[in-house]
């Protein structure tokens, strides 16, 4: 018609992008109440101090295929940890189970201005160190195998330098440990944070600031063309479903506890005491030599919160004989969300876990 | 299910009335065009323009209807907040979405704009919008309690930018600095706007800030300081907030600025995007790429810093202050109930090492290794 402009074209998109919005609009009214089937793994709680709980999963094999060594996942004290349980048909917990793995899992909880003189010594030589008793305990077994989520990464690294002698396998996913570089906004930004001041003026620190920075990491994307993109395809019952599981879950931020928040801030992010063997947990310094057991490390090519880099650290700084490095294409969360996740990161953590259990 | 059949009606009206409204639309347009070819007059552009008019009163006239009219009462079959959340973010990128529409509606119909006269018109017309496009999309992803004081803010970068009218207005004319660096401002210099309110920043810290920080006399003394103090963080805090907006502002315009030339690069070379879905993905990750690049640089980086730093002794002083005037109130304030935290903490701690230690001499009479 003209030379210039598809007005058909256009307008026909226009169209269609309205009707699907109104569908969309319907679908949305349809959705079912309450927690839309995510963390529904059927599981117990076994143990519980203050607001931390730890949960044993059912297992969905016999006993005689079930993997002789517990894993213990410990998770991020930022979000939730059904993550890893956040739709039925995706589920790394689920898939864990069914490969025959006997999982334990640890929920920090939602902190409040009471707990706001917690520090790492508490999180790790406290809450994490009675959980990894009590199933050692439960299961009669020395060691168990621990495998850590993001912070919940760094946490389980440093554990297994203090308590070598527990840890059976580590598994590291995400996980931030050398601080030193400026790949990712997050740690650019927080070398120039005023955490200790962030920290006296609350408190803890409000879960919707941290949401604000992680939004702000990709402007464009992440506030409006996700927006747009979800009009395109909300008639579509099962994106749209799938879709508010995220956003539930990505805005299901935990306060953050104010002296663990800064002792992380600052000692990490900020003087990068892991990597020089400098940071003291409780009165005992971390060495990260001490870790002598097998170790897996998994990091996300395209994650925008933990670098790559931070992550591929660690193996040259751990005393392991045995350890192995796998990336996978993916960002931060499509390691537990994405197609890969079900058919190629979950089967290799999985049987790696039972081949070095044996 | 009644609701939901309500609901069904009612969303088949909506689209029963928005088809008629297209429909009706649609066919003015074709017979527009059609006119067009028949005639033999290409005027492209023209043809542009009516169809982008007509679907621009279209969205606007729909969509006002529905924010008015449906929206209040399509929130309340929603089962619960994450849903109302998630309308209401849609309604936002589609507000974004719908003012993009418009912007492209002007490259398109104005171009060529080949000399730099005629670019810098239709920056200066789009500069305040574009602007506000941005902050539409900063704002409503705030924490529902910072919105409020954000959008003061950021209204207040306009004020600075006029700076004619109220208290500062003597202040201004006595320094000649801050004169020269806003007539820049107006003049549409970028860099000025983050100089200018350094400059404002120094010239609080000598004039005003000097005022708030005196000491107090008498009785009420400490409660003078406390609020003297607790302003002077306030307006410190604006500062920086505005400090950091100026670099978006700036970033903004840039890229606004960068999309014209982009655009009429591609206008010369026959290679316009063809749609608005063309010409809104092209629009959302040059911006992407312009803040995410922003945001990288260590200026930012360091501003952000102070912004937070400034945000927080303001919080701090207007806590402290607060809880001086309820003091007189049967009420335990924060600082009462930090003290009793802190030692149910201690004492918990004190209680695990205690159990600890009963354990482990437990353990060791089990073993009969205990020393006498």
């Amino acid at each position: 018609m003209n030379e210039l402009f598809d007005v058909e074209k256009s307008m026909d998109q226009v169209l269609q992008f309205q009707n699907k919005m109104l569908k969309g609009l319907k679908n949305l009214t349809e959705l079912p109440k309450g927690n839309m089937d995510m963390d529904i793994t059927p599981k117990e709680v076994v143990y519980s101090q203050d607001k931390m709980k730890l949960y044993h999963y059912k297992s969905q094999v016999r006993k005689t295929k079930l993997c002789k060594v517990p894993l213990l996942i410990t998770y991020a004290l930022v979000n939730r940890q059904y993550m890893m349980d956040i739709q039925p048909d995706r589920s790394t917990i689920k898939a864990f189970l069914e490969e025959g793995l006997d999982v334990y899992l640890i929920d920090w909880g939602y902190p409040t201005a009471s707990d706001k003189y917690l520090t790492m010594d508490d999180y790790i030589n406290g809450y994490m160190h009675d959980c990894v008793e009590f199933i050692k305990e439960q299961n009669k077994i020395s060691q168990i195998n621990l495998l850590g989520v993001c912070q919940g990464g760094t946490f389980s690294t440093i554990y297994t330098a203090l308590y070598p002698e527990n840890i059976k396998n580590l598994v590291t996913m995400v996980t931030p440990i050398d601080f030193s570089n400026n790949d990712s906004l997050l740690f650019a930004w927080s070398k120039n944070m005023n955490i200790d001041k962030m920290v006296d003026a609350y408190g803890v620190i409000p879960g919707e600031l941290m949401n604000l920075s992680y939004a702000m990491l990709k402007p464009f994307s992440l506030n409006i063309d996700k927006y747009i993109g979800l009009v395109e395809k909300m008639d579509d019952k099962k994106f749209l479903e799938n879709f508010l599981r995220m956003e539930i879950w990505i805005n299901d931020s935990p306060d953050q506890v104010g002296e663990t928040i800064r002792q992380f801030v600052n000692d990490l992010y900020k003087e990068n005491k892991l990597v020089k063997g400098e940071l003291v947990i409780g009165d005992r310094k971390v060495d990260l030599k001490n870790i002598k057991a097998p170790l897996l490390n998994v990091y996300a090519e395209y994650d925008h919160l933990v670098p790559p880099s931070s992550s591929k650290a660690l193996n040259d700084l751990v005393g392991s004989t045995d350890k192995e490095t796998i990336s996978f294409g993916v960002g931060h969360i499509g390691m537990y969300v994405s197609s890969k996740s079900k058919k190629e990161i979950t089967p290799k953590i999985t049987s790696w876990i039972l081949e070095h259990s044996k | 299910m009644e609701e939901k059949n309500n609901i069904f009606t009612q969303g088949m009206n909506m689209q029963k009335s928005m088809m008629d409204m297209w429909t009706k639309t649609y066919d003015n347009l074709m017979s527009v065009s059609k006119n067009y070819v028949a005639t033999g007059d290409e005027a492209p552009v023209n043809v542009f323009k009516d169809s982008a008019d007509a679907y621009v009163n279209f969205m606007n006239s729909w969509g006002e209807q529905f924010k008015q009219y449906q929206l209040p009462q399509v929130s309340t079959y929603f089962n619960f907040k994450d849903q109302q959340d998630l309308l209401q973010k849609l309604f936002t990128s589609q507000s974004v979405y719908q003012d993009l529409f418009t912007f492209w509606k002007e490259l398109a119909e104005k171009a060529p704009y080949d000399t730099p006269e005629k670019i810098q018109e239709l920056t200066d017309q789009w500069k305040d919008k574009y602007v506000d496009i941005t902050k539409t999309f900063f704002i409503p992803m705030l924490p529902e309690n910072l919105k409020a004081v954000a959008e003061h803010s950021t209204d207040l970068i306009q004020e600075y930018s006029n700076f004619n009218s109220g208290i500062f207005q003597p202040w201004i004319e006595n320094a000649e600095e801050l004169k020269d660096i806003l007539s820049r401002v107006a003049k549409g210099e970028k860099e000025a706007i983050s100089e200018f309110f350094k400059s404002i920043n120094d010239s609080y810290d000598q004039s005003f800030g000097k005022i708030f920080n005196i000491p107090g006399l008498g009785l009420n003394r400490e409660a003078f300081e406390q609020q003297m103090q607790s302003y002077d963080s306030y307006v410190k805090y604006i500062i920086s907030f505005n400090e950091l907006y100026s670099l978006v502002y700036k970033v903004s315009v840039e890229t606004m600025e960068k999309l014209v030339k982009q655009y009429q690069n591609m206008y010369n070379e026959g290679k316009i995007p063809k749609t608005f879905k063309e010409f809104y993905e092209i629009w959302w990750k040059t911006n992407e790429n312009a803040f995410i690049d922003l945001f990288s640089t260590a200026e930012f980086s360091k501003l952000f810093g102070k912004f937070s730093e400034k945000f927080c002794d303001f919080k701090i002083k207007s806590d402290k202050l607060l809880e001086m005037q309820l003091k007189a109130l049967p009420l335990p304030s924060k600082t009462d109930m930090d003290g009793l935290y802190k030692t149910v903490y201690d004492q918990k701690k004190e209680i695990r090492a205690l159990k600890k230690a009963v354990n482990d001499l437990k353990a060791q009479i089990a073993a009969g290794t205990t020393q006498k």
